[in-house]
């Protein structure tokens, strides 16, 4: 079964082209790494794929049906995305953050995992009530990660979320993804972690200049 | 003895002509500004954000002396209402400038404001003198604010502006929260960021606008309120809206008495109050901002 298909799927913005005909599958339960050099593409493609960003041109199919992004709560059912950097949101404890994943999805709140449990996954068990601007990067980082873990959603798009991670912590979001995967989600990933990738993703896509030119 | 004196002189018309219609409209005015500052500030991410400093005031300053240069009468549900339409234009304005792919700056949203601020002043400062002058409408009465000609029709023209304001906040508050990460994590989440920022924003000058065309500009309730609060019950919006409601009126009551006693017999303007607390708040906070590089583009 394929999660998510991008057909002919160009980004053009300010002249450049920064995705260009990409024609690509990520088949359900299965991690997807997308590599390549700084300003190849890669974060133009996920955030593209995840709705987060209008195509130029070229079409998105998201669990089988076209990617409608002019609904986000229906959009956050089907996909969870976790950009680069997360700004704001400093004076929340970590607890609310994490639990404001559950709030716009769905309701099916039996097969998901309580805050406590993703938080003790991710090792904020003792940070829950501090405030998310006493956190270092990494911790924030953590936090966001369990946020959209929460979201559950059948689709995780990722972008480099291992840049602030410590090697405990990119254990941590290993773990988490394989757990994922195993319960049938998929997982498209940027990454410049390139070790990780070759041991563990099902399928390697390398940008460059806009172009996907190996999976 | 002097209580006795007190109670003596005391005229139950008064109370009720004069007295009572500017305590209302004091409480009616400060909740309306405080949310609205409330919801500026989780719209747009960013703690400076307020009606006065924005431009949402002086905006509809400017409509309502326009409005009343043309005749329109004092106190009436139609001057408000023109009051928000301008400030309604007013701050899409300085919206549109500051935002680019639905992402607000935030340090050209507050100098789009002053530009706005000072370009609606000066409308104000050229129909105030075709204003009929028995009214007691002043250039000092729009820019600075006063509750001295307070009346009961002046509250029922605020009312029903006021109480849809209200309503669309009570709509948007439990949303409020996520909205504080920026707009992609917010959306993501399926927050719908843009249909909440514009229903916000319609609700911002509802609960602004039309006061300011009853009792002028009364600056920096709406920032300094909702701050003062995340300090004392957190950051968690559906307690911080009603508390700040709450507190926005009182404050606004308490600056109108000090307008009004401080310098006795001669009344101070009660926008000059707030702005002589709210300017060093500001300040504080920019710094603030200035020093966590918190003043940066979402």
């Amino acid at each position: 079964m394929t999660a998510v298909s991008v057909a002919n799927l160009t980004l053009r913005t300010a002249g450049v082209t920064r995705v260009n005909a990409v024609n690509a599958e990520v088949p359900a339960g299965s991690v997807v790494a997308i590599v390549g050099a700084n300003g190849s593409g890669k974060s133009s493609l996920l955030d593209l794929m995840a709705g987060m960003t209008e195509p130029t041109s070229g079409s998105i199919t998201l669990g089988g049906q076209p990617l409608d992004s002019s609904s986000p709560r229906a959009l956050a059912r089907q996909r969870a995305w976790l950009g680069q950097t997360t700004p704001g949101a400093g004076d929340y404890p970590v607890r609310e953050v994490i639990a404001w994943g559950r709030g716009k999805t769905n309701d099916d709140a039996a097969s998901r995992p309580s805050v406590e449990n993703l938080a003790a996954s991710l090792g904020l068990s003792d940070l829950l009530d501090a405030p998310l601007r006493r956190l270092s990067g990494g911790e924030r980082q953590r936090t966001h990660l369990a946020r959209i873990w929460l979201q559950d959603a059948p689709v995780t798009f990722l972008d480099e979320p291992d840049a602030s991670l410590d090697t405990q912590g990119r254990e941590l979001l290993h773990r988490l993804i394989d757990e994922r995967r195993a319960r049938g989600h998929a997982i498209v990933i940027v990454t410049h972690d390139r070790d990780w990738a070759v041991a563990t993703a099902d399928h390697i896509w390398v940008m460059d200049h806009g172009v996907l030119t190996e999976q | 003895m002097s209580l006795a004196v007190g109670y003596a002189s005391f005229d139950p018309q008064i109370v009720w002509d004069i007295r009572a219609p500017r305590l209302a409209l004091t409480l009616l005015v400060g909740a309306g500004l405080a949310v609205a500052g409330v919801l500026l500030q989780a719209v747009f991410h960013n703690p400076l954000a307020a009606p006065s400093i924005i431009g949402v005031s002086a905006s509809g300053a400017a409509g309502a002396s326009i409005g009343a240069a043309l005749g329109v009468s004092f106190n009436s549900l139609l001057l408000a209402g023109i009051g928000a339409l301008v400030a309604g234009g007013g701050l899409a304005l300085v919206r549109a400038v500051a935002t680019r792919h639905g992402r607000t700056d935030a340090t050209a949203l507050l100098l789009g404001g002053v530009a706005v601020s000072f370009f609606a002043l000066a409308i104000v400062l050229i129909a105030t003198p075709f204003v009929d002058r028995a009214a007691g409408r002043s250039f000092s009465f729009w820019a600075n604010g006063s509750f001295a000609l307070a009346t009961w029709s002046g509250v029922l023209a605020v009312l029903p502006y006021l109480l849809i304001g209200f309503a669309i906040a009570i709509a948007l508050v439990r949303d409020l929260d996520p909205l504080s990460l920026g707009t992609p994590a917010a959306q993501a989440m399926g927050l719908p960021v843009g249909r909440m920022t514009g229903w916000a924003l319609v609700a911002v000058v509802l609960l602004v606008a039309p006061a300011v065309t009853v009792v002028g500009v009364v600056s920096f309730v709406g920032l300094v309120v909702p701050h003062a609060l995340r300090q004392l019950i957190g950051p968690q919006n559906t307690l911080l809206l009603p508390a700040s409601a709450l507190a926005g009126g009182v404050l606004v009551a308490a600056a109108d008495l000090i307008a009004r006693v401080v310098l006795a017999p001669v009344e101070i303007p009660v926008g000059a109050v707030t702005a002589l607390v709210g300017a060093p708040v500001f300040l504080l906070l920019l710094r603030r901002m200035v020093r966590n590089r918190a003043v940066i583009n979402r």
